[in-house]
């Protein structure tokens, strides 16, 4: 019962910080959300991650996709950012000196993926001709747009998790996530 | 009871998206707010993009998170790993088969510790709890508000390059260990 009201508590804590507005633009909002209160750290149970990949295939696979992008004509620097099937980072890598942004658009773009189980570049598709559609991902402040880059992945018709990646501004971010995802398809395995 | 279920729920619906989005994962415990920040805002997305502070190239990154994963498992804990540059921003996070999602969110708070006060977050909570009127700054810091064992600066020579952080274990004192572990596999070849 004290449980449920300090969870409340919690839950209430962190509703009201994100639904602060948008401090100004300059300087860019760090990636990370700001540090937990104490009513958070202390609500047990702390729940670990969603069904999701194991966190060694998400580190080759966001390191390949990494990697890949890198390797192309452009030297595109991204982020690669895997997740379990709740949008939970399992990994999130940062190629050199790529822009701080792409972290947070990748994590939009791996919500977008949880939140419909479809690659974000169907959502792209689907957003241009269907304008009720484009209104909820604006209204949604996780997703706010769709942007291509982001997969779903999934193993025997299971959706586990996402991989996403920001960073190429021509549209090279699929292929890179893909070229991840190739990687490690073989060997999913989900913890 | 009643007045317990309907301060969850009014608590819910308080928290609005956030929580929304919690809501979508049937059966499981709610997290405590995502760790990374909602995507940028169209007038965000126009600024320019500064270029990173100085840090360690991301396979790098990784690798010392891997390692300070693998040596904290090996003492039976399940934690998260955390490398990011001097303005605290992430390189590589990564997180164990089993961490809790909010320990993503408190090595941050160590990192940032380490940032701003160029010493262990060990020692910025010593110090905070000998002297009332730094306790007091961390605390008003909203990106380190307590601080905690569990972060070291990453130094090339005498020059800090960035943080890297371990959070998960039962204890800072068991968490800092992995972090050194994890910045001695790769300190001879930081760049």
């Amino acid at each position: 019962m004290k449980s449920f009201v300090f969870l409340a508590a919690a839950v209430f804590a962190v509703g009201a910080a994100w639904a602060q507005p948008m401090p100004p633009d300059n300087p860019p909002r760090p990636t990370m959300a700001p540090s937990p209160t104490n009513a958070e750290t202390g609500a047990r149970p702390r729940p670990h991650r969603a069904t999701g990949i194991t966190y060694e295939l998400a580190v080759e696979a966001a390191e390949t996709a990494v990697a890949h992008c890198a390797a192309l004509p452009k030297d595109y620097r991204v982020t690669a950012l895997v997740t379990d099937s709740a949008a939970v980072p399992i990994a999130l890598v940062t190629g050199n000196d790529g822009a701080a942004i792409t972290q947070r658009i990748a994590m939009g773009k791996s919500q977008l993926v949880v939140k419909y189980k479809t690659a974000s570049t169907d959502a792209v598709a689907k957003a241009k001709s269907d304008s009720a559609f484009r209104d909820e991902l604006a209204a949604n402040p996780l997703i706010v747009a769709a942007r291509p880059g982001g997969l779903p992945i999934m193993l025997n018709g299971q959706f586990v998790g996402t991989i996403s990646v920001s960073g190429t501004p021509d549209g090279h971010d699929d292929e890179c996530a893909k070229a991840g995802l190739d990687k490690i398809q073989s060997r999913l395995k989900t913890f | 009871m009643r007045s317990v279920s309907l301060a969850v729920l009014a608590a819910l619906l308080a928290a609005g998206p956030a929580a929304a989005q919690m809501g979508d994962m049937p059966g499981m415990a709610a997290n405590p707010g995502p760790t990374i920040a909602p995507p940028p805002t169209a007038a965000e997305l126009k600024l320019p993009r500064p270029a990173r502070a100085r840090g360690i190239p991301g396979a790098l990154a990784a690798e010392g998170a891997l390692t300070a994963i693998s040596t904290c498992l090996g003492n039976g804990y399940k934690v998260t790993g955390l490398v990011t540059d001097t303005a605290g921003v992430p390189i590589a996070m990564i997180s164990g088969d089993g961490a809790a999602a909010i320990t993503q969110r408190i090595a941050m708070t160590k990192a940032q510790a380490v940032l701003k006060y160029k010493m262990t977050s060990g020692e910025v909570a010593a110090k905070a709890a000998a002297d009332k009127s730094f306790a007091a700054e961390v605390k008003a810091d909203p990106m380190i508000e307590t601080a905690r064992q569990g972060a070291i600066p990453i130094m090339i020579g005498s020059e800090m390059v960035g943080a890297f952080a371990v959070s998960g274990a039962p204890g800072g004192d068991k968490d800092e260990p992995c972090a050194r572990a994890g910045l001695a596999k790769i300190a001879d070849r930081l760049r």
